[in-house]
């Protein structure tokens, strides 16, 4: 049957539809920022493992490091939120860079385990560190910046100067990256690096540089995310990235890994699904549990996510 | 290749020896003092509460050995991490028992680490008195353990009285935490809400680890309910006001003694903590001298105002402190003995404390507060027999 | 024997349980997993409700621990049969989440109240705590051990190591890929179940939050860090994780510092893991070992 219709709303219930259409908006409104939010932090990631092939979970830590960076400068340089921004992100890329100096260069060709044991480490490392009362200490600590963004409303959707940001700064970095994929040298080399290291090196591709410069990029993308999440919810804490070491995994993977399109698409998939079963259903089973439900079903049809290629 | 073997080599080297050079020097015992062993989750995602419960603890420590100590000895506290594993709850408490011999214990750690704990207590039969977890069952463990913070059930029907009688409204929606203190204080909320003329319309539970809560808000602004009930830690009830506001949400929320920490206003937006009522044990308005002392001191030496949690963990310490002094005896069945014994004091403690029940449960009054200008004013007591004799 | 020493060394056995049985579906069939905690609870879990709910004794409830969490890891590993490599080790941590979040929202499981009161192991009226506790335990680990080797020994041990090494060419030479892995996610399954039985047991009570992702972590890290497809490997790896905590308690706070950075470093330096096939460690081990037996040997007139 096409096109068909609601049935006819019984006149008595006209004040539920009024406050069932009242709570559209934001439920909308929620899932596009969440999308763009999971973007923002899955975008760096499936750079780093398109290139690497490496389960990049201190990814997470840089994403923490990325929000108490913000947060310092914030509160103690009179610059404002937007170079507070950039500086995040510096530091976040120049902790990406040391990452790979320290840790993966040395285990790039050991066994799939060892990578991931070291990023394992680093990032139980990161986060003790963040715990201490120099950092970020144990408690959850404010952030509480005006963007200077406007707050708008588009046919239904009402954004938060906040929330405008984090749409604005995701259609900029989804801009740049394809931009940087496609269009540039650089992009050329990494596509090369991705499909096979060691025959790009061969033809005269400038490995290390190139790596750095991902690395750089990619960590850049998890300070980003880190200051935008921190101000959205108003917290930085030594554990913020906890959720995140696995919830980016989810969207990396949903979207094939490697694939950087796929990854912005599996983020809005991913919020739609969590935000739209947890809005009709109420709190029946824990959000992390209904994502991994989702992942799990579309693997079992879609064994390499939902654009991948065989990775063999 | 072996170039590159090599390099590994050296910074791999270089590394563990940095490591091994820090591992040194060891911390010094005091000889001839009354051990008291405490442990909390000092490192990993609950360090915020570890560290406050153990700042608290020794507070109390410091109070006791200035006015004096007990039974003429130094008051000593020895500390032990449990990083939220149980197995390392376990592991410390069989130290603090059988290899430090502690006088007695306490717990400034959730419940799932202070039960396998509490058992170990009580087969070394040494008492133990928990601060903040709130599992029904932690004092179940046996008669040497005991607890001070006040019973979930307990602060689950102050809760609903305060809906039904205080505010005088009828319809409530819960927002619960998925842990068992949520549980135990929504459980407790359901129980008595029927006495107190309450409906409740809806319960969402939420995750500690989730940060949007907008799903949940958005279910209950179409419900047409008189006030929220919410449970959870500050980090949780700013994120929870913030989003009402963002949500255009003026339902009244109603928060437990999670909320009472000065960062619930600092996490909290402008204007959206405002007016927000708690129910707690801590009235920082009092006139009560320790209260007052406490709160200086906490804010002197840590650098951050007292919460709940700092305030329970003090008391934790203050009461055995008394228990001993009253005994005046180490021997653990005569420090179960005295704190049986005591009845009416608020001498050494945070607020007033009306004793133990037989299974080891304070029995205390319920303080409601409310938020209004980033501070916790004081609102109504509850200390009606039927509510806090609720074990 | 101290009271701390042995409770330190008791959960270092279970964790060296744990250890092993992911060793054998990561080292041996090469199915990475990060979610074998969910078995771990299964296993635990299993032994709260026979205990408390059932009354049943040892062993009757071990033994329904290893088949309900063996039986479920069958169930839960048939994603494994489609999906391959990263994707598999995701889909197993929304294994570990599924399961937890059923542990915390089930009523019949005790839901976020865990379950409580779990009696200690009883055999002839004696309770078993502490010294014999711990021997409980680590007779577990030496016959999960010998299991173990015997295992490799067979037929069933070769169809595995085809499996890890090229699935296609274990298909082409008749080897059934999918029961072979089926089997390894039961038998590995089974034995996180055993050493959750003996958690529930040790520690008296089951909350949901025992058994989440990052205890999961842990246990591939112990294996990963020991060696992955070796015997030794998993044992040394949970005694040096399952130990450092502890042993790095005076430097107190700091001890989570030293911890990962001390990960960190050892896998650059063995990248193997310590027991690993070109371990450095294991070399210079074996040289001591060599020099030791030839010295006996010379000994002899």
């Amino acid at each position: 049957m096409i096109g068909r219709r609601a049935p006819e709303e019984p006149s008595g219930h006209i004040t539920n539809a009024h406050s069932a259409s009242e709570t559209v908006g934001p439920t909308l409104a929620n899932i596009v920022v969440t999308g763009c939010l999971y973007t923002l932090i899955a975008i760096g990631l499936t750079m780093v493992y398109g290139m690497l092939r490496v389960l990049h979970i201190v990814h997470a830590g840089v994403f923490a490091v990325g929000a108490a960076v913000g947060l310092l400068i914030f509160t103690t340089a009179p610059v404002g939120f937007w170079p507070s921004l950039l500086g995040a992100m510096l530091a976040a890329g120049v902790m990406g860079v040391a990452i790979y100096y320290v840790g993966y260069r040395w285990v790039l060709d050991a066994p799939r385990g060892t990578p991931l044991l070291v990023s394992i480490g680093l990032f139980i490392t990161v986060q003790s560190l963040l715990e201490k009362e120099f950092l970020i200490g144990p408690h959850v600590e404010g952030f509480d910046a005006a963007t200077g963004l406007p707050a708008f409303t588009l046919g239904g959707f009402a954004f938060t100067p906040i929330q405008t940001a984090i749409v604005v700064s995701t259609a900029v970095v989804c801009a740049a990256v394809w931009l940087l994929l496609n269009r540039s040298r650089l992009g050329l080399s990494w596509r090369a690096l991705s499909e096979d290291m060691n025959m790009a090196r061969s033809l005269g591709v400038p490995t290390e540089r190139a790596v750095a410069i991902n690395m750089f990029l990619g960590s850049a993308m998890a300070g980003l995310a880190g200051v935008l999440v921190a101000v959205y919810e108003n917290a930085v804490s030594a554990h913020m990235g906890e959720v995140v070491a696995y919830k980016a995994f989810v969207v990396v993977v949903l979207g094939g890994l490697g694939s950087i399109w796929g990854a912005a698409v599996a983020a809005f998939i991913l919020a739609a699904f969590e935000i739209g079963i947890s809005t009709t259903f109420g709190g029946l089973f824990p959000r992390d549990a209904i994502g991994f439900a989702v992942l799990i079903l579309i693997l079992l049809f879609m064994p390499t996510g939902l654009f991948g290629k065989r990775l063999d | 290749m072996n170039r590159k073997f090599h390099r590994r080599t050296v910074i791999a080297g270089f590394g563990l020896a940095a490591m091994s050079a820090l591992v040194l020097a060891g911390p010094a015992q005091a000889e001839d003092a009354i051990k008291i062993g405490f442990f909390s989750p000092q490192t990993g995602f609950a360090s915020a509460d570890g560290t406050a419960a153990l700042h608290g603890a020794q507070l109390a420590v410091q109070f006791l050995n200035e006015d004096g100590g007990v039974m003429g000895k130094k008051l000593a506290l020895v500390n032990y991490d449990d990083s939220s594993k149980p197995d390392q709850a376990a592991n410390v408490a069989q130290k603090m028992t059988q290899g430090d011999k502690v006088v007695a214990g306490v717990s400034g750690s959730y419940s799932f680490l202070t039960r396998p704990a509490a058992a170990i207590f009580q087969r070394a039969r040494v008492p133990l008195m928990t601060a903040y977890a709130v599992h029904p069952q932690i004092t179940a463990t046996g008669k040497y353990v005991f607890r001070t913070g006040v019973p979930s059930q307990v602060e689950g029907a102050a809760a609903a009285w305060t809906v039904g009688k205080l505010m005088g409204v009828k319809k409530a929606a819960l927002i619960t935490m998925d842990n068992d203190a949520g549980a135990a204080l929504a459980d407790g909320f359901k129980k008595t809400a029927g006495d107190f003329g309450v409906e409740v319309v809806t319960e969402e539970k939420y995750s500690l680890k989730d940060k949007d809560l907008r799903p949940i808000l958005n279910r209950i602004k179409g419900m047409n309910v008189d006030v929220i009930y919410a449970n959870g830690f500050y980090a949780q009830a700013a994120r929870l006001v913030n989003q009402r506001q963002e949500l255009g949400i003026t339902t009244p929320v109603l928060g437990m003694e999670g909320f009472d920490s000065p960062k619930f206003f600092e996490l909290s937006k402008p204007g959206a903590a405002e007016g927000v009522m708690i129910t707690t044990a801590l009235d920082r308005g009092s006139a009560n001298p320790v209260v007052q002392r406490f709160l200086k001191e906490y804010k002197a030496q840590f650098g951050l105002s007292a919460d709940m949690v700092a305030a329970s963990s003090f008391d934790a310490v203050a009461v055995l402190a008394e228990a001993i002094k009253r005994a005046n005896s180490t021997d653990p069945d005569a420090i179960v003995m005295a704190l049986h014994g005591i009845k009416k004091m608020e001498a050494v403690t945070t607020g007033p404390f009306h004793g133990f029940t037989k299974g080891g449960d304070v029995i205390k009054p319920v303080v409601v507060q409310q938020a209004k200008g980033n501070d916790w004013v004081h609102h109504a007591v509850i200390d009606n027999p039927e509510i806090m004799n609720l074990h | 024997m101290d009271a701390y020493l042995i409770s330190v060394l008791t959960f270092i056995g279970i964790w060296i349980i744990l250890a092993m049985s992911l060793n054998l579906l990561v080292g041996y069939a090469g199915q990475v997993s990060i979610g074998h905690a969910a078995f771990f609870g299964i296993g635990a879990y299993t032994v709260a409700v026979a205990t408390v709910n059932l009354g049943l004794g040892f062993p009757l409830d071990i033994l329904l621990a290893a088949l309900v969490s063996g039986a479920l890891g069958g169930v839960l590993g048939l994603p494994a049969l489609r999906v391959r490599h990263d994707f598999l080790v995701l889909a197993t941590i929304g294994i570990n989440f599924i399961v937890v979040a059923v542990f915390q929202y089930t009523p019949a499981l005790g839901g976020a109240y865990g379950i409580v009161g779990i009696p200690p192991v009883t055999i002839g009226g004696i309770e078993f705590l502490g010294l014999y506790m711990l021997l409980l335990v680590y007779a577990f680990v030496l016959a999960i051990l010998a299991l173990k080797a015997l295992l490799l020994r067979t037929w069933f041990g070769v169809r595995l190591i085809a499996v890890r090494e090229d699935e296609d060419a274990a298909a082409a030479i008749g080897i059934s890929v999918a029961s072979t892995k089926i089997w390894a996610f039961v038998l590995s399954c089974a034995g996180a179940g055993i050493a959750g039985a003996l958690y529930a047991r040790q520690l008296g009570s089951v909350f949901p939050e025992n058994f989440g992702f990052v205890e999961s972590v842990t246990v591939l890290t112990m294996v990963v860090l020991g060696g992955a497809g070796t015997l030794v490997g998993p044992i040394i790896g949970a005694i040096i994780l399952g130990g450092l905590p502890e042993y790095l308690r005076f430097i107190q706070d700091w001890r989570y510092v030293i911890y990962g950075l001390m990960l960190t470093f050892l896998m650059i330096f063995e990248r193997d893991g310590l027991m690993g096939p070109e371990s450095r460690l294991r070399a210079w081990l074996g040289r001591g070992w060599r020099t030791l037996a030839a010295d006996r040997g010379s000994g002899k007139p």
